[in-house]
């Protein structure tokens, strides 16, 4: 298997160290982390999956309290599906002098209630592709619907 | 690309400022108003679990959707109406439009960037297939529509493993 190097860089900042001892000082705390965090981080985990696995597991498990190392938009699903639990986010560390995300990606949180209903109101921001990379791209795209609905 | 030009590529599409906050009485105003204009133009909000909870909330409360981006492209296609306002970032309403190219996808924002997709370029990536020729290119849904153009298979973190487990048995 051939693998591209990138990453997400909100998941890239969790610290396997500072999650270590967060991990010592709540020890009835479980740990749920993207699989875009870091493999040392990923060791320490109780669960890993998606933002959805994870929103799955902070309601199925047992445990009363988790760590969460991914993206903290998630906490409003994980807070209303589990009002009587408590979730932390999972401690981070700066990896470029650039930037820091602490958790937030700048990007996602570039939304918000005017730029939508200014999109609405006025049309703008609408997505074009050229008609021959969207019958191209279709069929990747299809194919992970496809197997989605056979395996699930 | 090593992590220095990474990161200086990352920063250069780093938004310029802080998000930006609303008093309530804003929010609620705005929110009154996207209720009116998702109906006017037969529109439904699909917002990713990463969007600020006002977003989310909005999105519950008007029939919309919240979800990780696999769910997101899924919903955008079964859904009926005829605009889709997905609150998210460029990739995720690539992929709705790809999904259903008939219906208008809108975005709040256009400079909502993944750094994954920053990550992989068209022209680098091109390069890395004819250099590998004869293999199966399974891309991760966190890229642009030009890459997944090259792509056989396209997966999300959520079925990843099971796809590349199915693929090579």
């Amino acid at each position: 298997m051939l693998l591209w190097n990138a990453c997400c860089i909100v998941h890239a900042e969790f610290d396997a160290e500072k999650i270590k001892a967060l991990k010592a000082a709540n020890p009835d705390a479980e740990l749920l982390v993207h699989p875009e965090s870091q493999p040392e981080v990923i060791a320490l985990a109780d669960v890993t999956g998606s933002t959805s696995q994870l929103l799955q597991a902070s309601k199925t498990r047992q445990a009363k309290k988790f760590i969460v190392a991914t993206e903290s938009g998630i906490f409003y699903k994980m807070q209303q599906a589990c009002p009587d639990k408590t979730f932390i986010v999972a401690p981070t560390k700066a990896q470029s002098e650039l930037y820091q995300c602490e958790g937030n990606c700048p990007w996602m949180k570039m939304n918000n209630l005017q730029n939508l209903r200014d999109a609405l109101k006025n049309n703008s921001g609408e997505i074009r592709l050229e008609p021959g990379i969207i019958e191209k791209a279709l069929l990747p795209l299809s194919r992970m619907l496809e197997f989605r609905k056979k395996h699930s | 690309m090593e992590n220095q030009e990474f990161n200086h590529k990352i920063s250069r599409h780093l938004p310029a400022k802080a998000p930006q906050k609303f008093s309530d009485k804003e929010n609620q105003l705005l929110a009154d108003e996207i209720r009116q204009l998702l109906k006017q133009k037969n529109a439904v909000i699909i917002a990713h679990y990463y969007t600020d909870p006002l977003i989310q909330k909005l999105a519950e409360e008007t029939g919309g959707f919240i979800g990780d981006s696999l769910e997101m492209a899924r919903f955008g296609a079964e859904h009926a109406a005829k605009t889709l306002l997905v609150a998210g970032v460029r990739f995720m309403g690539e992929s709705a439009k790809i999904l259903s190219p008939e219906k208008t996808v809108l975005m709040p924002d256009m400079a909502a960037e993944c750094s994954l997709d920053l990550g992989c370029e068209p022209e680098e990536f091109k390069k890395f297939c004819a250099a590998n020729p004869g293999r199966i290119v399974v891309v991760y849904a966190n890229t642009s529509a030009e890459i997944k153009a090259l792509a056989d298979w396209t997966v999300t973190s959520s079925i990843a493993v099971d796809v590349v487990k199915h693929l090579a048995s």
